[in-house]
């Protein structure tokens, strides 16, 4: 892995690992909601899949890449983590989740595995 | 779920390559984002610019493509924007944009006004931003969304040196997602980036009094609000919408989930899971509906995708520039 | 235990429908991540999630696993704090948040919901019907009704003052271990008499049955009037609270406290100034406004008697707001700058002293880690005392996390056993079976196996959790 990618990773497993699942952010995000309740469509649920990821956990591909890319981006879990939970930026973490997902998945882009 | 990797990982790759040869995220080489601005005559050049991002002229080609893609590759009928990001590579630009769908001249119009009312209001309170016309660059916040990291620097750079090149010093947003991108985003790339970034909502906010006076009618009626989560959330622009609501005359009703709180449209997801698109955005548009017959929203991504509930649920959905436009050039 | 997972997919689609079968690991990781501070370990992975809509899915899904011989374990929200939510053996894991559905019948006295409502949105109901939810957790973002009632859990509620959420049940629909659904209860305000089954299930932990659907009464929403105090030391308040007891005040629905360090810290994150010592808090109920009122000025003459630093009665609602946030925001400092490891001990109302320094004492001194602070705060006039070691980074390796969190469990366990009382908020299997073991005579954890096996023979649900396993 590059060294920009190697930073990331490492800001991701720093930040993921102060998740203490407690789960207030699930409610209010609006795939749990669409998907009735699926906890990986849940904030939560994608911070666990990043961290699984992160640590050679996972290695399958369809669910995590539909978990990590049908997060809306939309912030709404951002407030609650701030005021209820660890302050974690979540929906970046999520998207830097992508990011590293990305890789795998862009042809003619690094093809490794994380 | 089934083939989300198959799927994401064609759109991120198209994407990726349309943006990489043409700057746009559709592939498309021909100029399609200048229409809006026929007759206008703004100045070409100035230190400030408005900067659409291109985003209400997407629009249509968006719904466009849906629309067409009815049988085609079972990939491709997934539809949307992914479809239409795939097309584009295809079709290179090609005379497939000239068909006219069904629906999306409406929402070209839309957008169309959309961006002429903004122009309009921006006059009125005497900011008179120059357009860049077929020059004005995509600002490349689909990668960003995307998490298609490693080729943002390619396209900021691009973007800021063309912006550069044309003396640019303040840059006038009008969709959450291009703003968002300039102010947050692009000084991260960029070392030394000297250029001021405005939403418009801003700048009339600041200006309200000026607004009020170039306002042909009070327009009337009660809205309800659909605060933009990237504006809220991201750029913090909550009370100037209900400050320049109430100069133009009408009155808003905020949603249970309104403000810091806001529901998403559903619309970031919807160029890959439109099942789920459209049940976050159907829940949204029955809360606001409940409330009012006319929603307001903010935003285009915003509004293709609640617009299309219109003739279903017997409602209008209202950009902020089409209503400054109806203030300002009533007729 | 050699499972086909694709068979098994295929049968659990058979009976909730495919998009409701979940067999991938990513989404099986996630259900059964709990909030304990460990990883998952390889028996904690389940092979297969599954949501059912209904009572009669609930009941195909556990013929099923009778058949099969594979365990199941629900899942309401995920968010217990001694681990009963974390599967301790490979098992099919049985998700309630489809069954929410909340119907309330006014002139009938009550309401039903099923078990994964989020109990935030049912008190939001509630509320437009003039009707309170009682009970109180922290968690009610998240917490399901079906995961409450299943533990009787009066959250930060002064039992005295309320009671449990049990004692409102009029009945339930469920469904046995062995996949046969039954009603219990009545459909009249007035609870049954005698060996009613409601009873049975009412704090039953999962193990005895699926609840699918629960009757609650409608209680009115009561007037509430707030009551701040400080004190010198938390000593001081503990004697408060020993004393309300012993001259048989009717105690505040919430009387919680911050120690001098918590309430320093909750404070300055809310924006007060600086408390002199620890700080009490408490709300009054009635179901009279003049009631509310007078109660609230008999309570704070009395707390007055005590010596108090400060005591009075809070009106402004923005003032309450902050002063009531100050406890979270106490947590979430704690949680944000390092680890925690939290206990429960509840114990014999006059031995609260006693009980609270032998806490202090071994917390400060565990053998598994050296260095660690002291933190306490919590629901004192329950008496509930949360006392925390507090370890002020997050880099601690996994298994010296583990060693924490369990000589903390043990050890205060021990205390509930020495002085009498045994928690009211968490439950008592999982990691509470020591204490189970430990407090009571052997024929009362025999009696509880005994139960188990007669409803559940081949103990499908929850299995591990009675047995005490990680």
């Amino acid at each position: 892995m590059d060294v920009k990618r190697q930073e990331i990773a490492d800001t991701l497993l720093r930040e993921v690992a102060k998740c203490r699942a407690c789960r207030f952010c699930v409610d209010m995000c609006s795939l749990y909601q669409a998907t009735e309740g699926v906890e990986s469509m849940a904030p939560y649920g994608r911070l666990q899949i990043i961290k699984c990821l992160l640590n050679g956990a996972l290695d399958e591909d369809d669910p995590i890449v539909y978990s990590l890319y049908s997060c809306l981006q939309c912030g709404r879990c951002d407030g609650l983590c701030q005021a209820k939970g660890q302050n974690l930026e979540v929906s970046y973490l999520i998207r830097l989740g992508k990011y590293l997902l990305s890789h795998g998945l862009v042809k003619g882009g690094h093809d490794e595995k994380v | 779920m089934r083939r989300s990797r198959k799927f994401i990982s064609e759109v991120l790759t198209t994407l990726k390559e349309n943006i990489r040869r043409t700057g746009d995220p559709l592939g498309m080489k021909g100029v399609y984002w200048t229409e809006w601005a026929k007759g206008l005559h703004l100045p070409r050049q100035g230190k400030t610019v408005l900067l659409t991002g291109r985003m209400y002229q997407m629009l249509p080609y968006i719904m466009q493509v849906t629309k067409i893609i009815s049988s085609a590759k079972p990939l491709l009928s997934r539809g949307g924007l992914g479809a239409a990001v795939n097309l584009g590579n295809r079709f290179m630009g090609d005379k497939v944009i000239r068909f006219r769908a069904v629906g999306s001249g409406k929402v070209r119009t839309k957008g169309a006004n959309a961006l002429r009312g903004i122009a309009s209001a921006l006059s009125a309170v005497g900011e008179m931003p120059a357009y860049l016309y077929e020059h004005e660059p995509y600002s490349g916040v689909l990668l960003y969304d995307l998490g298609l990291d490693d080729y943002i620097e390619e396209h900021v750079k691009r973007v800021y040196r063309l912006l550069k090149e044309h003396n640019v010093e303040k840059v006038i947003g009008v969709d959450p997602h291009t703003t968002f991108m300039l102010r947050e985003v692009y000084p991260r790339y960029i070392e030394e980036f000297t250029i001021e970034v405005k939403h418009y909502l801003e700048i009339l906010s600041e200006n309200v009094e000026e607004l009020k006076d170039g306002s042909k009618i009070s327009l009337e009626g009660e809205y309800v609000i659909h605060d933009s989560c990237y504006l809220s959330r991201e750029l913090g622009v909550i009370e100037q919408v209900r400050r320049i609501s109430e100069s133009i005359g009408i009155s808003l009703r905020e949603p249970e989930n309104a403000k810091l709180d806001t529901a998403c449209c559903g619309g970031p997801i919807e160029y890959a899971f439109r099942d789920l698109t459209e049940k976050v955005s159907r829940t949204r548009i029955e809360e606001l509906s409940a409330i009012s017959r006319d929603v307001l929203v903010v935003c285009p991504i915003c509004l293709i995708n609640l617009q299309k509930y219109e003739k279903e649920l017997g409602i209008n959905v209202w950009d902020m520039g089409e209503l400054l436009l109806r203030a300002l050039q009533p007729g | 235990m050699d499972v086909d997972i694709k068979k098994l997919a295929k049968d659990l689609s058979r009976i909730v429908g495919k998009e409701h079968v979940f067999t991938d690991k990513p989404t099986s990781v996630v259900y059964a991540k709990d909030t304990m501070p460990w990883d998952l370990e390889e028996q904690n992975i389940p092979y297969a999630v599954v949501r059912p809509a209904n009572g009669q899915e609930v009941s195909g899904i556990l013929r099923y696993a009778n058949e099969r011989l594979i365990p199941v374990h629900t899942h309401g929200s995920g968010t217990s704090l001694v681990g009963l939510a974390r599967p301790k053996t490979n098992c099919i894991v049985l998700d309630t948040a489809r069954m929410k559905d909340t119907r309330v019948y006014p002139e009938r006295g009550y309401f039903e919901a099923g078990p994964g409502v989020h109990l935030a949105q049912l008190r939001k109901e509630l509320e437009q019907h003039n009707a309170l939810l009682p009970v109180f957790p922290g968690s009610e973002l998240v917490a399901t009704f079906g995961g409450t009632i299943a533990v009787n859990t009066s959250a930060h509620g002064v039992d005295a003052a309320l009671g449990k959420p049990g004692d409102f049940i009029l009945g339930f629909e469920l469904v046995l271990p062995t996949g046969e659904i039954i009603s219990t209860g009545t459909e009249s305000t007035r609870r049954p008499a005698g060996i009613d089954p409601t009873k049975f299930f009412i704090g039953s932990e999962g193990l005895l049955g699926v609840l699918t659907l629960l009757r609650m009464r409608l209680i009115p929403l009561p007037h509430f009037q707030h009551i701040v105090a400080s004190y010198r030391t938390t000593e001081d308040i503990l004697d408060t609270v020993m004393e309300m007891y012993r001259q048989r005040i009717f105690p505040p629905l919430f009387f919680e406290y911050l120690d001098e360090k918590a309430a320093k810290i909750g404070y300055e994150a809310v924006g007060l100034d600086e408390p002199e010592g620890a700080v009490a808090m408490m709300r009054i109920h009635s179901w009279s406004k003049v009631g509310c009122e007078d109660r609230a000025n008999n309570f704070l003459e009395f707390l007055k008697r005590g010596n108090p630093i400060e005591a009075r009665i809070v009106d402004d609602p923005e003032e309450w707001k902050m002063v009531w946030g100050s406890r979270a925001e106490a947590g979430n400092y704690m949680y944000r700058l390092g680890m925690t490891f939290g206990s429960e001990i509840t114990p014999r109302v006059d031995k609260l002293r006693e009980a609270f320094r032998d806490a202090k004492d071994f917390i400060l001194n565990l053998d598994s880690y050296q260095g660690n602070e002291f933190i306490s705060f919590g629901h004192i006039g329950a008496p509930t005392i949360h006392a925390y070691a507090f370890v002020r980074t997050k880099d601690i390796p996994n298994e010296l996390k583990k060693a924490i969190a369990l000589e903390m469990r043990e050890k205060s366990e021990e205390l509930n056993i020495k002085y009498g009382g045994c928690g009211g908020e968490w439950g008592l299997t999982a990691q509470r079976v020591s204490f189970l073991k430990g407090k009571y005579e052997k024929e009362v954890y025999e009696s509880l196996v005994k139960l188990k096996k007669a409803l559940d023979p081949n103990d499908i649900l929850n299995r591990g959790n009675l047995q005490g396993w990680m």
